[in-house]
C-alpha cells in the first residue's frame, strides 16, 4: 500500500499527549509511521481537525438489530439526518441504503465512516447466535468489529459460581470467547436474564437467582475475578440490574462499590459500566424520580476502578434492543408498543421494543440530562465514553449532536428552555456550564474508548497504530463551539476525510471506497491448563446432550464466518 | 369454538411455567390475515403478565428464515422487496411475490430453493406458465414444469458449505459431505449477475 502523510491538520492525540499541535501524521502500509519518503500522497488538513479513528465501544449493529429491522418497516423511511439516514439509491460503488435506528449493514459501515468513526463494538451477543452477528459484521463495510459475548444469565457460569469452582469458571469463560469468536465478557441484567424465563427478574444484587444458588452480587464477581485471571483486554463490560427503573441509584452504587475489592490485571478498569444514564434515577416512580447523576459523579471522581459510556437520550424515534428481557417487556407494556423477545436456551434472554423520546415529556425531558450531566460532571475524561447505547438512546448518526452538546452550554440551555417545568427541580444540567473541548470529545470518542477495550492499535496517532485517521473541516483557532453548536455538528457529521487503514474512505463527507474490515477476537483459551480443559469439557459434553437444542459440534463458530480475523493472545499484551 | 375450549385453553395457559404458541399459515394465510397474527400477540403479552408464554412462527421450507434474515440485514426488510427505485421498497399486498404475479406485472420469474409451481395460488402459476422462467434447483419439482431454464444446483449441507438458519433464527453451518459438479446458488447468481453486468453495461 502506499505511503500517505497528512499535513497541516491540527492534531488532537489524547493518548500522546498532543493536544492541538500542528503535527505532520505519516502512515505506511495501513499502519502510522515516524517518516514516510517524498513520494508519499499529501493530504492537505489546513483549517481541520485531526483525530484519530473513532472508536464505539458499545453499539448494537450486528444480531439483535435484525429483529429491530424486521419489526420496523417503517423506519427504513425515517430520514431526520440528510446523508446520515433514510433512503437511498445504490451507486456504481455503494449498495442501496435504507433506515434510520436500523439501517441495513451497508448503511451501518458507510455512516459510521462519514462520522470518521473505524471501529465498532457490537455490545450484545449470547454464544449461540455468534455465528449470525459474525455474518452481518462481514455485511457491514469498512470498520473493524469486535462482539463482546453474554455471559450473566449463563447456566454454567452461574452453576460454577455457585459451586466455588473458580478454576473452571475461568475455563469455561475463555472457552465461551472461543466458541463465539468474542472479545469480551458482557454482563447484562445478572441472573435476571435466567429468571426472565419463568417471567420473573431480580430487583438487588442480592436476590437469589431461580434454580441457582446464587446472586447478581456473585455472578459479577466471580465474572470480575475470572476475567482478571485471564488478563483480558477488556474488563468486564456491564449493564446493571434494575435498568430504567426509578429508584435503581442504590442498586448501580451497589454494584460500583462491589468492584472494589476486584484488582485489575491490566492498566484499565475493572469494571465498564455501560449507557449509565439508564441506571441513574432516584425516586420510588417516574413521578418522584429524579436525576441520580451527581452521586454517580462524586463516587466515580472519588475512585479509579470504572469507567462507563452516557448512553445519552436523543430525542424522536428510537429502538431498544437489550439481552434485558423483563425491561423489554416492561417498556411494551408501559408505551403499548411493538414487543419482541428471545430465550436463548441456556445462556440469556433478548428483547426489542421500538419507543420514541420527547422533550415535551418531563421523564424523556430529565433522562436527556442524564446523560450529559453524567459526561460533565465525572472530571477524568479518560473515565467516560461517548454512546448513546445506539439504538437504544437513539440512533449513532445524532453522536455528532450529542458531542457537540457538551461542547456548549449555550446550546444546552436553549433546548432545556423548551422542558416543560415538571423537569425543572428534577435535574441540575442547567447548572452545570462546563464545556468540553477537542481533546476532550477526542479521549472519550477515540482514546477512552480503545483504552477501555484494550485495543491497543486503535484511537492514537503513535507509530504502530493503525492508520486510522478521521479528518474534520472546522478550525479549532477560528470556530469556538461553545457558540457556534450547528458548525461543529456539520463538521462531525461529515468528515472531510476518513482514512482506514491507510486508504482514503471518505472525502468531503462522501464514502470513495469501501473495504472490507477486520474482526478482533480475544483467544485466552490457549492459555488455559489441559487438565483444566478435561475437566470443562466432560461438563460441556453433558450440557449438549442433556439441555442444549444444537449439537456441541455445531456450536463453535467455523474460520470461515471470519475472513480477516485478528486474533488476540492475552499473554502477548 | 365452544366456551368450554376456550375456557380449557385459558386454564392450560395459567397452569404452566413456560407456554410456546406455534403458529402457522392457517393464523397467517386465512381471512384477516396479519390481524389473527396481532390477535395471538395480544393474548400473549397479556398472558405474561401471570406466566411466562411465548409466540413463534412455524416456518417451512427449510431456508426461509435464513432468507428472510438475510434480506432484513442487506436491505432493510425480510421479504417482498422492490428495488425499482434502485433501495428496496416494500410493502406487502403490493410488491410481494404473489400480489405482482396476480397483477400480471413481472414479466420473467426466476426462482431458487421454493417451489411455487406446487404452493402458489393458480392465478399466480397461470401467469407463470405465460413468461420466461428460470429454477435453479436441486431436485425437479411442479415449478420445473413451467420453467423454461433449469439449473441444477448443488445441495447446500451435502454438495456444498453454507448457513441456514432455523426456524428460532438459531443459524446453523451446513458441511459438505460429497464432491459435485454442480454449482452452488451463490455460484450461479453471481454468475448470473456478472453476465446480465456485462450484458447490460452497468455497475
Amino acid at each position: 500500500m502506499a505511503e500517505m502523510i497528512i499535513k497541516n491538520g491540527v492534531v488532537y492525540d489524547p493518548a500522546n499527549g498532543v493536544n492541538g499541535e500542528k503535527n505532520e501524521i505519516c502512515i505506511k502500509d495501513g499502519k502510522i509511521v515516524e517518516s514516510v519518503g517524498a513520494g508519499a500522497r499529501i493530504i492537505d488538513a489546513e483549517g481541520c481537525v485531526v483525530m484519530p479513528g473513532g472508536v464505539d465501544g458499545h453499539t448494537h449493529c450486528a444480531g439483535k438489530i435484525n429483529v429491530g429491522r424486521v419489526m420496523s418497516p417503517h423506519d427504513m423511511r425515517y430520514r431526520p439526518i440528510p446523508g446520515l439516514s433514510g433512503q437511498e439509491a445504490r451507486t456504481k460503488l455503494l449498495r442501496p441504503q435504507v433506515g434510520y435506528n436500523t439501517p441495513n449493514t451497508h448503511a451501518i459501515g458507510y455512516r459510521y465512516s462519514k462520522l470518521g468513526y473505524t471501529t465498532i463494538a457490537e455490545a450484545a451477543i449470547v454464544p449461540m447466535m455468534a455465528r449470525h452477528m459474525h455474518e452481518e459484521f462481514e455485511a457491514i463495510p469498512i470498520l473493524d468489529k469486535l462482539g463482546l459475548v453474554l455471559m450473566g444469565s449463563n447456566w454454567q457460569v452461574m452453576q460454577y459460581i455457585a459451586d466455588g469452582d473458580s478454576e473452571k469458571l475461568k475455563a469455561y469463560v475463555a472457552w465461551l470467547l472461543l466458541a463465539a469468536r468474542g472479545y469480551g465478557v458482557k454482563v447484562v441484567n445478572p441472573g435476571g436474564g435466567s429468571n426472565w424465563t419463568w417471567g420473573k427478574n431480580v430487583t438487588s444484587i442480592d436476590d437469589k437467582v431461580i434454580d441457582f444458588d446464587v446472586t447478581p452480587a456473585q455472578i459479577l464477581l466471580g465474572l470480575a475475578e475470572a476475567n482478571e485471571s485471564l488478563k483480558l483486554p477488556h474488563s468486564i463490560h456491564v449493564h446493571c440490574n434494575n435498568l430504567g427503573v426509578p429508584g435503581n441509584l442504590p442498586t448501580t452504587l451497589a454494584t460500583m462499590k462491589l468492584l472494589e475489592k476486584v484488582k485489575a490485571s491490566r492498566d484499565r478498569q475493572v469494571m465498564h459500566l455501560t449507557h449509565l444514564q439508564f441506571h441513574s434515577y432516584t425516586g420510588t416512580s417516574w413521578m418522584d424520580f429524579t436525576s441520580g447523576a451527581a452521586d454517580i459523579a462524586d463516587y466515580m471522581n472519588k475512585h479509579d476502578h470504572l469507567t462507563f459510556d452516557m448512553g445519552q437520550v436523543i430525542f424522536g424515534p428510537a429502538m431498544t434492543m437489550t439481552a434485558d428481557g423483563p425491561t423489554e417487556y416492561r417498556n411494551a407494556r408501559m408505551f403499548d408498543a411493538k414487543w419482541s423477545n428471545y430465550d436463548e436456551e441456556l445462556e440469556d434472554a433478548s428483547g426489542v421494543v421500538p419507543l420514541s423520546y420527547t422533550p415535551y415529556s418531563f421523564a424523556h425531558a430529565v433522562m436527556w440530562a442524564i446523560g450529559l450531566e453524567l459526561a460533565l460532571l465525572v472530571k477524568d475524561p479518560w473515565k467516560v465514553m461517548f454512546t448513546t447505547d445506539n439504538p437504544n438512546g437513539g440512533s449513532f448518526v445524532n453522536y455528532p449532536e450529542g458531542q457537540a452538546l457538551l461542547m456548549s452550554d449555550k446550546k444546552r440551555q436553549e433546548v432545556i428552555k423548551g422542558f416543560p417545568d415538571m423537569a425543572m427541580d428534577r435535574m441540575s444540567l442547567q447548572n452545570i456550564d462546563r464545556e468540553l473541548d477537542w481533546n476532550e470529545i477526542a479521549t472519550m470518542t477515540r482514546a477512552m474508548p480503545a483504552k477501555m477495550l484494550g485495543l491497543t492499535e486503535k484511537g492514537h496517532l503513535g507509530a504502530g497504530a493503525d492508520g486510522d485517521v478521521a479528518i474534520y473541516d472546522i478550525a479549532p483557532e477560528k470556530v469556538d463551539p461553545s457558540v457556534e453548536h450547528e458548525a461543529v455538528k456539520k463538521a462531525l457529521s461529515f468528515a472531510k476525510y476518513t482514512i482506514k487503514g491507510g486508504e482514503v474512505v471518505v472525502a468531503d463527507g462522501e464514502v470513495t471506497a469501501t473495504p472490507k474490515g477486520k474482526v478482533y477476537w480475544v483467544n485466552a483459551y490457549e492459555g488455559v491448563l489441559q487438565a483444566e480443559k478435561d475437566r470443562l469439557m466432560a461438563d460441556i459434553k453433558e450440557r449438549f446432550a442433556k439441555y442444549y437444542s444444537i449439537q456441541l459440534a455445531n456450536y463453535m463458530v467455523e474460520d470461515a464466518y471470519l475472513p480477516r480475523p485478528v486474533e488476540i493472545r492475552p499473554e502477548a499484551i | 369454538m365452544p366456551k368450554e375450549t376456550v375456557i380449557a385453553a385459558a386454564e392450560m395457559f395459567k397452569a404452566s411455567k413456560f407456554a410456546i404458541i406455534y403458529f402457522g399459515m392457517g393464523v397467517t394465510q386465512t381471512r384477516a390475515r396479519y390481524k389473527n397474527g396481532d390477535n395471538v400477540s395480544s393474548l400473549v403479552s397479556d398472558l405474561n403478565q401471570t406466566n411466562k408464554v411465548v409466540m413463534m412462527p412455524m416456518r417451512g421450507h427449510y431456508n426461509v428464515t435464513g432468507f428472510g434474515q438475510v434480506a432484513a440485514w442487506e436491505a432493510g426488510f425480510p421479504m417482498a422487496l422492490d428495488f425499482a427505485r434502485g433501495y428496496a421498497y416494500y410493502n406487502p399486498g403490493e410488491t410481494g411475490t404473489n400480489d405482482i404475479l396476480m397483477r400480471k406485472e413481472a414479466d420473467a420469474f426466476i426462482t431458487g430453493a421454493a417451489d411455487p409451481g406446487a404452493h402458489f395460488p393458480q392465478e399466480s402459476v397461470k401467469h407463470l406458465f405465460k413468461i420466461p422462467a428460470i429454477q435453479v434447483d436441486g431436485y425437479a419439482n411442479p415449478t420445473t414444469e413451467f420453467s423454461d431454464v433449469v439449473i441444477p444446483a448443488a445441495i447446500a449441507g451435502v454438495e456444498c458449505e453454507g448457513t441456514a438458519y432455523r426456524m428460532d433464527c438459531q443459524p446453523i453451518r451446513m458441511k459438505k459431505l460429497i464432491d459435485t459438479t454442480f454449482k452452488s446458488d451463490e455460484e450461479i447468481l453471481t454468475d448470473l449477475i456478472n453476465k446480465v453486468r456485462e450484458l447490460k453495461g452497468g455497475a
